[in-house]
């Protein structure tokens, strides 16, 4: 039994199962705007719609002095997007599937992983829709966009790692999902998705550097560092701040590590606690 | 080399912990607003056992006795308080069909969803696509959502997909009951193909004579512990006598009964006379003396004597007259019934008193019959025959 927690065992028991992880993302994705009336395109409203709300707010309202406000906003909120959205679902994927994990064995790490699998997809469908609108607006397109995918991976294992965590522990504790979901919602403002970090003014840092805000939120939220990359390959056309990038790859590994390891200790009594 | 067992199962034991009032909530763990006290229930204790590949085994015992959690256990669902569990193979499990079939999807949408749960590639779906949807015999209903399908085609389907899967190790757990009789027998004849196929199968059942139909051993679990392990005759043989003895034993007010008579003595006796306790020979006499005791006001009764299979299938009955009785008069009736013509097993024999309205009196007497036999044949009915050659 003991072999079986070892993680290289869990990923070829995942890629045995690998049917099973398409099926559902595919359900997921098809099953979402079954019925709807505009159906697919939901996928590319939803952050159209936050788009023009936000840019009206904090362009014109809160003025936010950055001249293509829309553009700015736009590269930051596809993935935040994206990683709100599988944390949230994330929740209540063991929980929904109560019926099979009562009945079937197949690896419960399949249900979280599917989540944030298909909010990655999900922003990926996007992408095309930005590089058209970049093009539109006339940005400069660099090569750093190369780095797109590295991102794209650091953001993926993150988020990963947090779905695992707060998937399992929402089967024991029901209320966790009420504390995540408001945690998400003040992590939106810790994050610089809506703002540019630099336009934290200096007199909130005391003692030098030693408790400087932008240097923490770097360091503490890791999701500082992946937008600002994001940020910078998309918007900026520039290289990424590697030490905050780097930062954030660290923290989204121990993440999944911790995900795993958490994930694996609530998993041995999920068929009774549900 | 050594031969692997298919499964192992080294001192498993399962604690359910029956909590008073367990904290639901981080909060309430975190403040201690409830008890984290429980009581342990102890669904296994110490089980140990190991299943040869090609082995086929039954499970037995009455509910609530940790069959299922041990299913469950091999099948991964449950992990085990303590012990260890190795399965060598690929695993399928007829535990509780259709989970996961979403009732929007198509018959089709859900093969492959189900298939793929229990660990199929797209590959190997695809190759077994028609062998499901013939078995399952829903070829003009494949493509309509499940919703639209009865209760008995939806387990076809299930099951169609379950056994295409291409186990190695097999567990079945009371679900051979599944469709109309001519689709539960080509569910049998799957089992059987099985079993020639050497596929290891774990059988859970109430059913005794599939038990003796399919299984190389058998294990009689109670309150979570082997009580006997052997070959499924004896074992179903005792369980049977168990299970009989349970029953006889004084039960609060039966209900439903005329209460006008009441079997005073019943007994099996063999020819010499002796009371049978260690069986009867096959095709021998048998006698029975039923004492019965008329309560109220006289009226002729029916005393009859019912030979049941151990899954109590009525065999034969033999029955008396009506016979007239006096209020408070006690009689006895004998029955000789000769050659009793059953094989090797053990059967149950029911004496019944009904009244002149044709309802029962009191509640039947039950003693387990045990027919001995040095040949031993499949099958209930001891048949006589001789048979020749001839050349052509």
């Amino acid at each position: 039994m003991k072999d079986a927690y070892k993680p290289i065992n869990a990923i070829k028991e995942i890629f045995n199962y690998r049917e099973l992880l398409i099926s559902l993302i595919s359900k997921t994705l098809n099953a979402r705007y079954k019925g709807s009336f505009l159906g697919f395109l939901w996928t590319f409203i939803n952050p159209i719609m936050q788009l023009i709300i936000y840019t009206l707010v904090f362009k014109y309202i809160f003025k936010v002095p950055e001249d293509n406000y829309a553009m700015f906003l736009f590269v930051a909120l596809l993935p935040w997007t994206s990683f709100l959205s599988a944390v949230n679902g994330s929740l209540d994927s063991i929980i929904g599937s109560s019926s099979l994990v009562k009945k079937i064995y197949f690896p419960r790490l399949i249900l979280p992983l599917s989540i944030s699998l298909t909010f990655i997809i999900d922003y990926l469908y996007c992408i095309p829709i930005l590089f058209i609108v970049m093009l539109a607006a006339k940005m400069k397109i660099t090569l750093w966009l190369l780095l797109f995918p590295v991102i794209l991976l650091i953001q993926f294992i993150y988020q990963t790692g947090l779905c695992f965590i707060f998937s399992s522990i929402n089967v024991k504790f029901r209320d966790v999902r009420q504390i995540v979901i408001v945690a998400t919602m003040a992590w939106l403002y810790l994050t610089p998705v809506l703002y540019k970090i630099e336009m934290i003014p200096d007199k909130y840092s005391f003692f030098g550097n030693i408790v400087n805000p932008r240097l923490w939120l770097g360091i503490l939220n890791p999701m500082t560092g992946i937008i600002n990359s994001y940020r910078d390959v998309f918007y900026y056309g520039s290289s990424p701040d590697f030490l905050f990038l780097g930062i954030s790859c660290a923290a989204a590994v121990i993440t999944l590590f911790i995900g795993y390891i958490t994930f694996n200790y609530f998993e041995r009594t999920f068929a009774e606690d549900l | 080399m050594t031969i692997q067992p298919a499964i192992e199962i080294k001192n498993v034991s399962k604690v359910f912990k029956i909590f008073k009032d367990r904290p639901l909530t981080l909060k309430e763990k975190l403040l201690n607003l409830r008890s984290d006290a429980y009581t342990p229930f102890y669904a296994l204790k110490n089980v140990s056992f190991a299943i040869n590949k090609g082995e086929s085994i039954g499970l037995i015992g009455h509910n609530g006795c940790g069959k299922s959690t041990l299913l469950s256990i091999i099948a991964r669902i449950l992990y085990p308080t303590g012990g260890t569990v190795k399965v060598n193979g690929r695993l399928s499990c007829l535990i509780e069909l259709g989970a996961g079939f979403h009732p929007d999807f198509t018959g089709r949408e859900n093969i492959y969803m189900n298939a793929a749960i229990f660990g199929m590639t797209k590959k190997e779906i695809n190759k077994n696509i028609d062998a499901i949807i013939d078995f399952s015999e829903l070829k003009e209903f494949i493509d309509n959502p499940v919703r639209t399908y009865s209760s008995g085609m939806y387990l076809k389907l299930a099951f169609s997909v379950a056994i295409h899967v291409d186990p190695e190790i097999l567990l079945i757990d009371e679900i051979l009951a599944v469709g109309d009789s001519n689709f539960q027998k080509k569910c049998f004849d799957k089992m059987k193909e099985f079993r020639r196929k050497r596929v290891t199968i774990v059988l859970v059942t109430h059913s005794l004579s599939s038990i003796t139909e399919f299984c190389d051993r058998c294990l009689w679990l109670q309150d979570g512990v082997i009580r006997k392990e052997g070959s499924p005759k004896d074992v179903t043989d005792e369980y049977l006598q168990f299970m009989t003895g349970i029953q006889n034993a004084p039960k609060n007010q039966p209900s439903g009964y005329a209460q006008d008579a009441e079997i005073k003595d019943f007994s099996l006796q063999n020819k010499q006379g002796q009371r049978i306790e260690t069986g009867l020979n096959a095709n021998d006499n048998l006698t029975a003396e039923v004492s019965v005791l008329k309560k109220e006001r006289s009226g002729p009764l029916k005393i009859s004597l019912k030979f049941l299979s151990a899954d109590n299938a009525l065999l034969g009955e033999t029955n008396t007259e009506k016979i007239n009785f006096e209020n408070q008069e006690l009689k006895k009736i004998i029955f000789n019934v000769t050659n009793i013509p059953l094989n090797s097993g053990s059967y149950q024999v029911l004496a019944c008193v009904d009244n002149e309205n044709n309802q029962e009196s009191c509640p039947a007497k039950e003693l387990c019959l045990k027919i001995n036999s040095e040949r031993t044949s499949p099958g209930l009915v001891s048949l006589k025959y001789d048979w020749t050659t001839e050349n052509l």
